[in-house]
C-alpha cells in the first residue's frame, strides 16, 4: 500500500517536472518562434535533433563510451566530406538533408558536455534546442537568468534584440549585395571583398547571436554570448577570444587543454585550429585557413612575450582579412589565383559604386560600428565587452530611427552559421 | 545637484526605453500597413488578362515564349513570326509570374490548344542571378500569386527611398505601370516611358549549380514538358549587360548548365550579353526596343542551328 502510494507519487513528480519543466516550454516557444519566422513547418527539423540527442543522452548515462566526444565533434567533418552537407564558407550553407539540420551545434554540443561530465538527460532539451540549433550559439550551458522580474528581464535583454536585430538586418543582409566580388581575383578586389565579407559575417553571426540571447533572456535563460566585440582587440589572441566564442571554448576543452598537457604551444594551436576548419568543412581552403591561423596566433604569442603591442596591433588587420581570404573561397583554383596577389588596377572601388545605395550605407554603418569597437576600446563602458555602448538607451533610440528609415528587402537573410 | 541629475537621467532613459522606442517602433509598423493596404500590382493582373483574351482570338499559335520579364523586355514573338516560319506568342510575365505554381498555372488556364505548340522558349534570368533565385524559392513555398502581392512584410522598400520620392515632389506610393501587351504578347514600349538605361547598375551572379537549383530546374522543364508535350522545348540563357565572372569560369558554368538542361531533353540556348547601356530600358536584363530586336534577331539564328 505504502510502496504503491511511492510509486503514484514519483510518477506523479516525472510527469510534473515534464510538464512544467520550464525549458521545455522554451523548447516549444521556440519551434513556434522558428516556424513563425521560417513560415514553413517540418517536424522533422524539430524531433531528430531531438531524438540524435536523446539517443546520446542514453548512450552516454547508460554505457560511458570512451572518446565520443571526438566522433560527435567531428560527425559534421564526415558529413561535408561525404558531401551530405555543405562547407561553411558563409555563402548560404543550409543543408538539403533535412535530418542532418543542425548536426554541426548539437554534436558540438555534446561533445563538450560529455568532455565536461555534464551531459544527461536534463541536457537534451536545451541541446536540441531548435532556435540554437537554427542560428547557434553552441549550447554550452542554460541557466536560469537571475533577473525574476518579466519588467527588469526586458530592461536589460530587450536591448540585446534591438541590437542584434539592427545588426543582422539593417547591417547584414544588404551586404550579401557585394557577394559578386568574389570572382575577382586581383589583390585590391580579393582583399576588398574579404574585409566586407569579414563585416558580413560579423554582423550577421553576432546579430543573430545578440537576438538569441536577448530572447532566450526573456524567456528567463541565460546562454553563452557568442560574440564580446572582437574588434575591440589589440591582437589576434584578444580577437580570438571575441569571436564564436562558443565553439572557441568546446576547442579549448576538446583540443588545447589536452594537447597542451604534453605537447608544445604551436601542437596545441595547430590541433585547434586544424580541428576548427574541419568542423566548418573538409576543404583544401578550410585546412589553409587553420594551418594560416594557428601560426599567426602562435607568432602573435612570441612577440607579445617580447613586451611588444605595435606589431601585433599592425598585423591584425591583415591577418584577419586575409584569413577571411582563404575562409570564404572553398574553389581551390580561383583561391590560388587570389593567393598569387595580381595586382590589376583600383577598377574594384567603381564596382563596389555599383551595388544598391542601401547596401553602401550599411557598408558604412558596419564600418563606423567597428570603428567605434576599435577605437574606443580602453573606455569604460568597453571593457567588459558586451556591447554596452550599443545597449543605452539613446544608443538604441538612434538605432531604432536608423533601422526604421533604412529597413529594406535589399539583400538576402540568412544565418551564416546555421542550419547546417 | 549630481544626484538630481542622475535622477533626471533615470527618468529620460526610462521614457527613450518605455516610450520612444516603442513609439519608433509602433510608427515603422504603422506604415508598413499603410503601405501594404496601398499595394498596387502595376498592371500585373490586368496584363494576364488581356494574354488570355490575345490568345482567346488566335487559332494559329504554334510557339511560345515563356520566362521572365527578360523575355517581356527583350524577346519579340512579333520579329520570330515574321522571320521564321513560326508563328509565336509571348506569354512571358514579369518576375516570371512570381512562383512557379502561379505562373504554371496562368498557363494551363489560358485558352490555347497546347497539343499544337511546336517550341516553347523557356527564358529565365534565374540561372544568372543567385539572389533573386534564392527569391525565388522563397516565392513558391509561400505561393505568391503572379501579381505578386505577398502580403503584410515588416521590411519592404526602405522608410528612406519613401522620403526621397517626397523630396522630390514625387507621390509617396508610386508604383510603376506596365502597358497592356500587344496582339502577339510582346511588350508596348510605344505606351510606356519608363526605359532610364543611365542608372543601371548590375551586380547579379550565377546561382551554383546546386541540388537546389537543379531540383527546381528539372521540375519547370518537366511541367513545361507535360503542359506542351509535343513542343520542343529551349532553354534560353537571357543576354544581361555583363557576366560579373570571368570568362573561363562563365564557360564553365555555362556547360554544366547545359548538361543539365540536355539531361532534362531540352535544347539549351546561350545568349551573348548586351553590348551597352544604351540597348537597355530599366534594368541590366531588359533590352529597349532596339536591345529586343538584337537579342530575337541572335535568337533565331541560335534556334536555327540548334532545331
Amino acid at each position: 500500500m505504502k510502496s504503491n502510494r511511492l510509486m503514484e507519487r514519483s510518477t506523479k513528480e516525472c510527469r510534473d517536472s515534464l510538464i512544467f519543466n520550464p525549458i521545455l516550454h522554451v523548447w516549444v516557444l521556440s519551434c513556434a518562434i522558428l516556424v513563425a519566422v521560417s513560415g514553413s513547418f517540418d517536424v522533422k527539423k524539430f524531433l531528430v535533433p531531438l531524438l540524435v540527442v536523446s539517443t546520446f543522452a542514453f548512450l552516454n548515462t547508460a554505457y560511458k563510451i570512451r572518446h565520443t566526444q571526438y566522433l560527435l565533434f567531428f560527425s559534421i567533418s564526415f558529413a561535408s566530406l561525404l558531401g551530405f552537407t555543405e562547407t561553411l564558407t558563409g555563402s548560404h550553407a543550409e543543408s538539403s538533408n533535412i535530418l542532418l539540420y543542425g548536426l554541426s551545434f548539437y554534436t558540438a554540443s555534446m561533445a563538450y558536455l560529455i568532455a565536461q561530465n555534464k551531459f544527461n538527460y536534463q541536457s537534451i532539451l536545451s541541446v536540441s534546442n531548435p532556435l540554437l540549433l537554427s542560428t547557434g550559439p553552441i549550447a554550452l550551458y542554460f541557466k536560469r537568468v537571475s533577473y525574476k522580474s518579466l519588467r527588469r528581464r526586458i530592461e536589460y535583454y530587450v536591448p540585446f534584440i534591438i541590437v542584434g536585430t539592427f545588426m543582422f538586418q539593417i547591417v547584414g543582409s544588404p551586404l550579401t549585395e557585394f557577394f559578386f566580388l568574389i570572382d575577382k581575383v586581383d589583390i585590391v578586389s580579393s582583399l576588398t571583398f574579404a574585409a566586407i565579407f569579414e563585416l558580413f559575417v560579423y554582423v550577421n553571426f553576432c546579430g543573430l547571436s545578440l537576438l538569441i540571447y536577448g530572447v532566450f533572456g526573456v524567456f528567463g535563460f541565460r546562454i553563452p554570448l557568442n560574440f564580446k566585440q572582437p574588434f575591440s582587440s589589440s591582437n589576434i589572441v584578444e580577437f580570438w577570444r571575441g569571436w564564436h566564442t562558443s565553439l572557441s571554448q568546446v576547442l579549448k576543452v576538446l583540443f588545447y587543454n589536452p594537447i597542451r598537457k604534453k605537447h608544445s604551444l604551436l601542437s596545441a594551436l595547430f590541433g585547434v585550429y586544424v580541428a576548427s576548419a574541419m568542423w566548418h568543412g573538409v576543404t583544401f581552403n578550410f585546412l589553409l585557413w587553420g594551418l594560416f591561423h594557428a601560426l599567426c596566433f602562435w607568432i602573435t604569442i612570441k612577440i607579445l612575450k617580447q613586451k611588444n603591442s605595435l606589431i601585433p596591433l599592425i598585423l591584425l588587420p591583415f591577418i584577419i582579412v586575409i584569413g577571411r581570404l582563404i575562409f570564404v573561397d572553398s574553389d581551390t583554383t580561383r583561391l590560388l589565383d587570389k593567393l598569387a596577389f595580381p595586382f590589376d588596377g583600383f577598377g574594384v572601388l567603381t564596382l563596389l559604386t555599383s551595388v544598391p545605395l542601401h547596401s553602401l550605407v550599411s557598408l558604412l554603418f558596419g564600418m563606423s560600428l567597428i570603428a567605434c569597437e576599435f577605437m574606443f576600446k580602453k573606455t569604460k563602458i568597453m571593457q567588459k565587452r558586451n556591447y554596452k555602448f550599443m545597449r543605452t538607451p539613446f544608443s538604441l533610440l538612434l538605432l531604432c530611427v536608423l533601422g526604421i528609415l533604412f529597413a529594406s528587402n535589399v539583400g538576402v537573410g540568412y544565418a551564416v552559421y546555421g542550419q547546417r | 545637484m549630481w544626484g538630481w541629475a542622475m535622477l533626471y537621467m533615470g527618468s529620460v532613459n526610462r521614457l527613450i526605453f518605455w516610450v520612444l522606442i516603442p513609439l519608433t517602433l509602433i510608427f515603422y509598423v504603422t506604415f508598413r500597413a499603410f503601405e501594404w493596404q496601398s499595394w498596387d500590382d502595376g498592371g500585373r493582373q490586368l496584363i494576364a488578362e488581356q494574354h488570355a483574351i490575345n490568345l482567346s482570338n488566335r487559332d494559329d499559335v504554334d510557339c511560345l515564349i515563356l520566362g521572365g520579364s527578360n523575355g517581356v523586355f527583350s524577346l519579340s514573338a512579333e520579329q520570330i513570326s515574321n522571320e521564321s516560319n513560326l508563328t509565336c506568342y509571348n506569354l512571358s510575365l514579369a518576375n516570371e509570374g512570381y512562383s512557379d505554381d502561379a505562373y504554371f498555372n496562368f498557363i494551363r488556364n489560358l485558352p490555347i490548344e497546347r497539343t499544337e505548340i511546336k517550341s516553347v522558349i523557356y527564358s529565365s534570368v534565374y540561372p544568372l542571378a543567385s539572389q533573386p533565385f534564392i527569391l525565388r524559392l522563397e516565392h513558391n513555398q509561400n505561393q505568391t500569386s503572379i501579381r505578386g502581392e505577398i502580403g503584410f512584410q515588416l521590411v519592404g522598400r526602405s522608410l528612406a527611398s519613401y522620403m526621397k520620392n517626397v523630396l522630390q515632389g514625387k507621390p509617396l506610393f508610386q508604383y510603376v505601370q506596365y502597358p497592356a501587351p500587344t496582339s502577339s504578347g510582346d511588350f508596348n514600349f510605344d505606351e510606356y516611358d519608363g526605359c532610364t538605361s543611365e542608372e543601371l547598375r548590375d551586380h547579379w551572379t550565377p546561382v551554383t549549380l546546386d541540388e537546389d537549383f537543379k531540383q527546381w530546374l528539372g521540375n519547370n522543364l518537366m511541367t513545361v514538358r507535360n503542359l506542351f508535350p509535343n513542343a520542343n522545348i529551349s532553354f534560353v540563357l537571357p543576354s544581361k549587360l555583363g557576366r560579373n565572372m570571368g570568362e573561363g569560369a562563365f564557360a564553365t558554368f555555362s556547360d554544366s548548365l547545359q548538361s543539365e538542361v540536355v539531361m532534362q531533353s531540352a535544347n539549351y540556348i546561350e545568349q551573348s550579353p548586351f553590348s551597352d547601356v544604351s540597348v537597355l530600358c530599366d534594368a541590366t536584363h531588359h533590352g529597349n526596343s532596339i536591345g529586343r530586336t538584337i537579342r530575337t534577331s541572335e535568337l533565331l539564328m541560335l534556334l536555327d542551328i540548334d532545331e
